[in-house]
């Protein structure tokens, strides 16, 4: 699986936002409802748990086991949290993007 | 209530793939999206969602893979600290490594081209199509109680064989060699070529591949086939169809077509063929000419077809003994041979074939299997010796990985890293060995012999040998291994009392002594062949052959001219042919006890010079002589001494002898003459008797007696004679030593084969003996300090460590002293005339031995003599 170097990709930048705002609360399937829901983007969940995946092998986000429920056949769940390269990467993206689209001629984002 | 759930195979599939430490995550997630789905979409949906999604996390990141987590199994215990082991051991100990490795692949190597000499041998003529019915006639004649064994049969037999039911056909084969014929393409002149007379059903018979042409050629008259090779000697890249070749009769041959050469294990050698329609000779029955062959129709036994054949030769006996008197014990049977038994059968007389000693042949297939036993004793003896030495490390392996099979497992390492090694050098040795043969030996290996099934099978039988190798090894050693005994870096006693190690030691010294007496006795027997007496001088002998034609232009104004040359000291011709393995037979009549007796009988003739050329000597009464008018062709007869002994005679001076050759009338017997050889060793002297030659009939050979001392360019001046007499004709002429030397050029051939052997098998005991010697001296470094410390001698020390061997080597004489006697006794029965065995060719090899081991262990004793105390005991 070919990572790139240590770019990320538009799936794996929508993943890391989501478990940046699921805070506590991102795992495998709440990242994809998330998805779904927020940005409109229904994606299997095999595709989620590799983007996590290669998430945390990029050392963006770290994750624990936990949190057995009964919907899930008392299976525990793999929590994600971002870490602090994750947290400096995000912010990092953001700027680079806004600074790239703010010279674009007739063009301008309103940060809110 | 149960909840529902999702199918159970598809669980099963997910359990099967899924890395178990991401079972539970993947497990967990789908089963929450199932859960949500089956509330809202249904159970189908959900189950066919759930499939979906199970089939989707199918990815190589989430399956099971050994490296995930390292869990130690076998084959990692083995790569990662048994082979890591051996190869240490390798690294320390090289000099023991590379000593086993290259005694074994120089005997395995040396085994497996005995071997596959030996298959090639018995496989001659099975390429051909229906070879099981394929079969050549033969002629067994019982006269005067004399038994012959002819490869020939009657002319007129295959004929009759065409009219048995059982045989689908029968061709007859005429060797075209017995004159020289000189085959003239744009005015380049052959003479070497074979040929033989055919007619197409040979062709069909032994599955002749044409290129150009076709086999209905050989019915037409005046064509001839050649050889891919032939052609292109006598053609270049011409295409020679159509061509003619000129023969040194004023006839000429049309080429029709080429065939492909015949491969090498195939019993006939021939480089054309010639259409016997070319030829208006009509066979008969009174003569044995020719190779009659036969192929009998699928179904039949051919126990039927000999029975029918037999009955063929009864029912022609009448023609058949034309010329002869018969008495009631003498008989003429035919001789049915398949023609894949034909190259291992070199008993019969006239046989053309390519043929070999099939008893030598057995004795390759014993060397071979010799070889490769030593071979593996000494490896086995070594490894074993080996492990011992590093006892101490292999049992704290055990300790460590607890598991019970440490050793064998250290062994197993030791055999891989063996055969990385073992398989390389083998084949190199192997490849070198078949380019040697092919060039000082001049065997070729068809390449067709290295593919065939039974070498393939040999192949797989060496591979697993070795490998079983290491199983005997570590079977042996887990019987005495003892934990505590071995952390001592000792085997256990009951190992010692088993004396294993011993009785390997001994099997492989007998081996070796085996091998070197053997050799010996056969290298022996082969220079006693070769420089035995042959009852005349074979030295500074010229043999010219005369061209066919020499009679017409007369002989003796040829021998005249030599005889004024300066460094000719003696002239004569004479129809004899030392090396030849046939001998002419003539119808003659002789005088016996009972009268007057006839059959066939070994005639030649030579001339006045002949006996004094050769040294022959005379026995009784006088030789040829020119100054005596009466001594004339066909008047006076000389006779060998084992004529008298065959023909009953007491007093052979004065008995009549009529040879129908010259019908002229009776002559006498004037003289006797020693007996001296006309054919190889292998057979005994025949009866002969030798009438004066004249210029009318037709001697082969011109022997021409050189001076001791000749100018250079003597053999030039008789070429030039030569030429002036026959000048279309090439010359071809031999020493008669080096002719003499053709006849053995078989035996030469094993002679150098056992004598490699012999080389081989010195150097494989040599570095043996030297690796055990040296772990000896390892493993009872500590005895011998303390055996120092309380006073022995040096030469004591040195004693102790040579005795050891030489025990064993007496031992190993005891054992193979039978089998060498048995085994050589009868090799040599084969030959008529042999060495006699005495008890000097056991006693030679034993010493050859102990040489051995005193030069190679003896370094070691001595090393072991002035060993370092201290440092061997603060060790311990």
């Amino acid at each position: 699986m070919g990572t790139k170097g240590n770019h990320l990709g538009e799936f794996e930048e929508l993943v890391l936002v989501a478990v940046a705002s699921l805070t506590s609360e991102a795992y495998g399937v709440s990242v994809m409802k998330y998805l779904s829901e927020e940005a409109k983007r229904s994606v299997n969940i095999s595709a989620i748990h590799q983007g996590l995946k290669r998430l945390e092998s990029k050392g963006l986000v770290t994750s624990h086991v936990g949190g057995a429920t009964k919907v899930r056949g008392g299976r525990s769940k793999r929590y994600f949290e971002l870490t602090e390269t994750g947290q400096y990467t995000l912010k990092e993206i953001m700027e680079l993007k806004i600074q790239l689209y703010n010279k674009v001629p007739n063009f301008s984002i309103k940060l809110t | 209530m149960i909840n529902p759930q999702p199918p159970n195979w598809i669980e099963r599939f997910l359990n099967w793939y899924c890395a178990p430490e991401l079972l539970d995550e993947i497990q967990g997630d789908a089963h929450e999206l199932y859960t949500e789905r089956l509330e809202e979409h249904g159970k189908l949906k959900a189950d066919i969602r759930y499939i979906y999604d199970i089939i989707r996390f199918c990815r190589l990141s989430n399956m099971k893979r050994s490296s995930n987590i390292r869990k130690p199994d076998s084959w990692d215990i083995l790569v990662h600290s048994t082979l890591k082991i051996a190869t240490r051991n390798v690294r320390r100990n090289k000099l023991l490594f590379s000593v086993k490795m290259l005694s074994l692949s120089l005997c395995l190597a040396f085994s497996l081209l005995l071997a596959v000499f030996v298959l090639q041998e018995y496989s001659y003529d099975q390429h051909i199509a229906d070879h099981q019915s394929i079969y050549r006639i033969g002629t067994k004649t019982t006269t005067l109680g004399a038994i012959d064994e002819f490869a020939n049969a009657p002319g007129l037999l295959s004929e009759a064989l065409e009219e048995i039911p059982e045989i689908q056909y029968a061709t007859r084969v005429t060797l075209w060699g017995d004159l020289m014929h000189v085959f003239t393409v744009d005015e380049i002149s052959y003479t070497q070529e074979v040929g033989m007379i055919v007619q197409e059903e040979f062709a069909r018979m032994f599955n002749l591949q044409f290129i150009q042409g076709n086999s209905e050629s050989l019915n037409e008259p005046d064509n001839i086939v050649l050889t891919e090779s032939t052609a292109k000697k006598f053609f270049g890249d011409e295409n020679p169809v159509g061509k003619i070749i000129t023969l040194n009769n004023g006839f000429w041959l049309d080429v029709a077509g080429v065939i492909e050469d015949p491969l090498p294990t195939s019993h006939l050698k021939f480089d054309l063929l010639v259409s016997r329609n070319s030829f208006d000779v009509q066979p008969t029955w009174d003569e044995l000419d020719g190779y009659t062959y036969c192929k009998i129709r699928p179904g039949v036994s051919a126990e039927v077809v000999e029975s029918k054949i037999i009955q063929v030769y009864d029912d022609h006996l009448l023609e058949i003994t034309k010329h002869l008197d018969i008495n009631e014990n003498d008989s003429f049977a035919p001789i049915f041979q398949n023609i894949t038994s034909i190259h291992l059968n070199n008993g019969l007389k006239n046989d053309s074939a390519v043929t070999r000693d099939v008893v030598n042949l057995h004795f390759l297939v014993i060397l071979s299997v010799v070889f490769f036993f030593s071979g593996f004793i000494n490896f086995l003896n070594l490894t074993i010796a080996d492990i011992t030495s590093h006892l101490k490390q292999t049992s704290v392996l055990q300790i460590m990985g607890g598991s019970s099979s440490g050793i064998a497992q250290s062994i197993l390492a030791n055999t891989l890293l063996g055969i990385v090694v073992l398989i390389p050098l083998t084949s190199l040795l192997f490849i070198l060995g078949i380019n040697a043969t092919e060039t000082f030996l001049g065997i070729t290996i068809a390449p067709s012999s290295l593919i065939s099934m039974p070498f393939l099978l040999l192949l797989g039988m060496f591979l697993s040998a070795y490998l079983l190798s290491s199983k005997i090894c570590s079977l042996l050693i887990s019987k005495s291994f003892n934990l505590l005994v071995a952390l001592k870096g000792k085997l256990g006693t009951q190992f010692s009392r088993m004396g294993v190690r011993e009785s390997l030691l001994t099997l492989q010294l007998s081996f070796s002594i085996m091998i070197i007496g053997l050799i010996l006795i056969m290298v022996d027997q082969f220079d006693f062949i070769s420089k035995a007496d042959n009852g005349y001088e074979d030295k500074q002998t010229l043999v010219i052959r005369t061209p066919v034609t020499s009679f017409v232009s007369g002989i003796s104004t040829f021998e005249e001219s030599l005889r004024k040359l300066n460094g000719v000291q003696k002239v004569s011709m004479s129809s004899l042919d030392m090396d030849s393995e046939s001998d002419d037979r003539y119808f003659s009549e002789i005088e016996t006890n009972d009268g007057m007796k006839n059959g066939y009988f070994n005639h030649h003739s030579w001339g006045f010079e002949f006996l004094d050329l050769l040294k022959i000597e005379l026995v009784e009464g006088r030789s040829f002589d020119r100054s005596r008018g009466t001594d004339q062709s066909g008047k006076v007869f000389l006779i060998n001494e084992s004529a008298i002994e065959v023909y009953g005679w007491k007093d052979p001076i004065g008995k009549k002898v009529y040879v129908e050759e010259d019908k002229l009338s009776y002559g006498h017997v004037i003289g006797v003459v020693k007996d001296f050889r006309t054919t190889s060793m292998y057979k005994e002297i025949e009866p002969l008797i030798v009438g004066l030659t004249n210029d009318k009939s037709w001697n082969e050979h011109v022997y021409v007696k050189l001076d001791a001392i000749h100018s250079s360019n003597l053999i030039a001046e008789i070429e030039e004679i030569y030429f002036k007499h026959f000048e279309d004709v090439p010359l071809s002429w031999e020493y008669l030593d080096s002719k003499l030397a053709n006849l053995y050029y078989q035996d030469t051939q094993l002679r150098d084969i056992f004598k490699i052997g012999l080389l081989i098998s010195l150097m494989v005991s040599c570095l043996g003996i030297f690796s055990i010697s040296a772990l000896m001296l390892i493993l009872k470094a500590k005895e011998m300090s303390i055996r120092k410390v309380v006073g022995a001698r040096s030469y004591d020390l040195f004693y102790l460590h040579i005795s050891n061997f030489i025990k064993f080597t007496l031992l190993a004489a005891i054992c193979s002293s039978p089998i060498i006697y048995y085994l050589s006794n009868y090799w040599l029965n084969n030959f008529a005339y042999r060495i006699d065995l005495n008890v000097w060719y056991f006693i030679v090899p034993c010493l050859i031995t102990l040489f051995i081991i005193l030069v190679t262990s003896g370094v070691h004793g001595l090393r072991s003599s002035k060993i370092d105390l201290l440092k061997t005991l603060k060790e311990g």
